[in-house]
């Protein structure tokens, strides 16, 4: 009976298309009434407690950054210089694509604005050298992941709070990864360039670079302000937030002068509705959560898995499978917030590092992004480039490829995620 | 860029309310009303949240000192932007939700499975507000106060019980213009 309630009518009510923060409320409220685990006014208190931590508080401050940084002039200006500088090498435009992608990873969390302010410069440029929409786009669709895999996530953020880990710890955990995941796809572009003889990009030349660097140094500060103050132990990652929307604000509205005051605050009003979607998850979750550890379930699913002696290994294996298909089907946030409770037992019996797994449930929900059929990054570009879905799919399937062999070597080689960790620690 | 214009425009078209009959106009004024009221004042508590955000860690960085009270200030008012933020996103249709497969039923199906979609968010969203309100009136009787700000708690848990109730109100309203006008939206 505890399954049905707990997994199956969640399951039905979003397969129906009911929102997910209802989905959330109406399981616990039906889960309290069915199973007899508590009182109804548990839904408030776990709702309100659910948005009682300083952490999240990260959440919002990111998203109204990143808007900001993106409308603002500041990613602009970063991709520019970006693409002065890289050049001279068979795939160099591509590979600007990527890097830029990396670098608005480093400064916002947002995956699907990450892939509207990549395409919306670097689109134009790919097409008229010859690369292709198709290409373009797809490449374009594939960075989206190292926006939420490289720091500051919005989905490391939320893991850290439901899974109660050190935010900073599982940024520092996301370096390697992103970076192994901005070299591989730097590596293929150059090999596909080569074998499709693309066109070498001109020479990057200081009569470029200098102009293009004196553009945009207040926007290359602002990713080693907000990693390297977190990192340096300056801030928290709360603190970094807040420091980067006023550096985003400041910046746009005094020195790019591309944004007025009353700008600001429309993007500050624009940016709640994205932010009152996600936090109305972490919200309702508060309740699941509750419901999902009062009644015995994780202990219970432990019980089975370990029935069923899977080694630490076919554990991993089952669960990336798992985390990839719902991950193709429901936003990060989302999925984190009702998989976390279920899983941690789930890990921590297995003898799992809590923090290396926030990074393998990070880089599968990311790829799940861009996984056909339903991954949201795909209907995003579908939406922004006007490029049909089923070439958008065929278009996915190296950057797939690409993507799961690094999820393999995130999954199984824990030193990736784990040894920057402890090595800051000692460094600090 | 005006601030007479609406508040939220980015949202794509699918979320954009269908255009009723002249004589159900007022339903939609009042859901446009409600709906730009809540995003204001949302807006609003998330600059506040940035604005004492930056004061303190300037504080902190030249005067040595933070404010205690900054740190219950910012969760409170982030329940504001959440709660009422959240209003908008009922009336915009714009909750996360899975409704690939909803779209790919026949029309008849779909229709049910959407009632269905709007009674289900009706009756849960009544619930919880009413829940909380038997909450909000406990810390009422009892004057309970936050620790830093003194805040009587029951103004900033008081705003979850308004907005689950204005979400169910703006569901309710949502539907009618739905049904009013006759078109296939999806309702959340």
């Amino acid at each position: 009976m505890s399954a049905l309630v707990l997994f199956g009518l969640p399951v039905v009510l979003i397969t129906i298309g009911i929102p997910i923060f209802l989905v959330l409320l109406l399981t616990s409220i039906a889960g309290i009434l069915i199973l007899g685990v508590g009182d109804l006014f548990v839904i408030h208190t776990a709702v309100f407690g659910s948005l009682d931590s300083f952490p999240l508080l990260a959440v919002p401050l990111f998203v109204v950054a990143g808007d900001v940084m993106a409308r603002g002039g500041i990613a602009q200006r970063l991709i520019e210089l970006i693409l002065s500088v890289v050049g001279g090498v068979r795939g160099s435009l591509p590979m600007a694509t990527i890097l830029s992608a990396s670098a608005f990873g480093a400064m916002s969390g947002s995956s699907v604005a990450c892939v509207a302010a990549i395409g919306k410069l670097t689109l134009p440029a790919l097409e008229k050298n010859g690369y292709g929409r198709t290409f373009g786009v797809s490449l374009i669709t594939s960075t989206g992941v190292l926006d939420v895999v490289i720091p500051p996530s919005i989905p490391m953020i939320i893991y850290g709070v439901v899974a109660q880990q050190s935010v900073t710890d599982l940024f520092l955990a996301g370096i390697v990864p992103g970076l192994i995941i901005a070299c591989a796809l730097c590596l293929y572009v150059f090999l596909r360039s080569v074998w499709m003889r693309s066109p070498v990009g001109g020479k990057p030349s200081l009569a470029t670079i200098i102009p293009a660097l004196k553009r945009s140094t207040w926007a290359v500060i602002t990713p080693v302000l907000i990693l390297g103050g977190i990192y340096g132990g300056a801030f928290t990652p709360t603190e970094a937030a807040g420091v980067a929307c006023w550096y985003s604000i400041l910046i746009s509205v005094y020195v790019y002068r591309e944004l007025t005051w009353l700008e600001v605050f429309r993007i500050t009003i624009e940016s709640c509705v994205l932010v009152a979607q996600i936090m109305i998850l972490v919200a309702a979750a508060g309740a699941y959560s509750w419901l999902i550890t009062t009644s015995g379930m994780p202990a219970a699913l432990v019980e089975f898995i370990k029935g069923l002696h899977l080694q630490g290994w076919s554990l991993l294996l089952v669960i990336n499978f798992v985390l990839l298909t719902i991950g193709s089907v429901l936003e990060p946030p989302a999925a984190i917030l009702i998989l976390t409770p279920l899983l941690t037992p789930l890990i921590a019996d297995a003898g799992i590092n809590p923090l290396h797994f926030g990074l393998v449930i990070t880089v599968n929900l990311a790829i799940g992004m861009s996984l056909p059929p339903f991954g949201l990054n795909l209907f995003a570009s579908h939406a922004l480039f006007k490029v049909p879905l089923p070439t958008l799919y065929r278009g996915a399937i190296p950057f797939l490829t690409i993507y799961i062999a690094i999820l393999i070597l995130v999954t199984y080689v824990p030193a990736i995620t784990l040894e920057p960790v402890r090595w800051l620690r000692a460094f600090n | 860029m005006s601030l007479d214009e609406p508040a939220v425009e980015s949202h794509d078209a699918q979320h954009r309310n269908p255009t009723p009959p002249n004589n159900l106009r007022w339903i939609l004024r009042i859901g446009d009303s409600i709906s730009v009221s809540c995003m204001w004042l949302s807006g609003a508590a998330m600059g506040l949240i940035i604005l004492i955000c930056g004061i303190n860690v300037v504080r902190r960085y030249v005067l040595g000192s933070v404010w205690s009270w900054a740190e219950e200030a910012m969760l409170f008012l982030m329940i504001v932007v959440v709660f009422l933020g959240a209003v908008t996103v009922t009336w915009n249709g714009a909750h996360l939700s899975l409704d690939m497969l909803v779209n790919r039923l026949q029309p008849s199906f779909r229709a049910v499975v959407l009632w269905l979609g709007v009674t289900v968010a009706v009756i849960t969203l009544c619930v919880c507000s009413v829940v909380s309100f038997q909450v909000v009136k406990l810390l009422y009787d009892y004057n309970q106060k936050s620790q830093a700000l003194e805040l009587p708690l029951w103004m900033p848990q008081g705003l979850i019980c308004l907005g689950f109730g204005l979400m169910a109100a703006m569901a309710v309203l949502r539907a009618v213009l739905v049904r009013a006008s006759r078109e296939e939206l999806p309702i959340q």
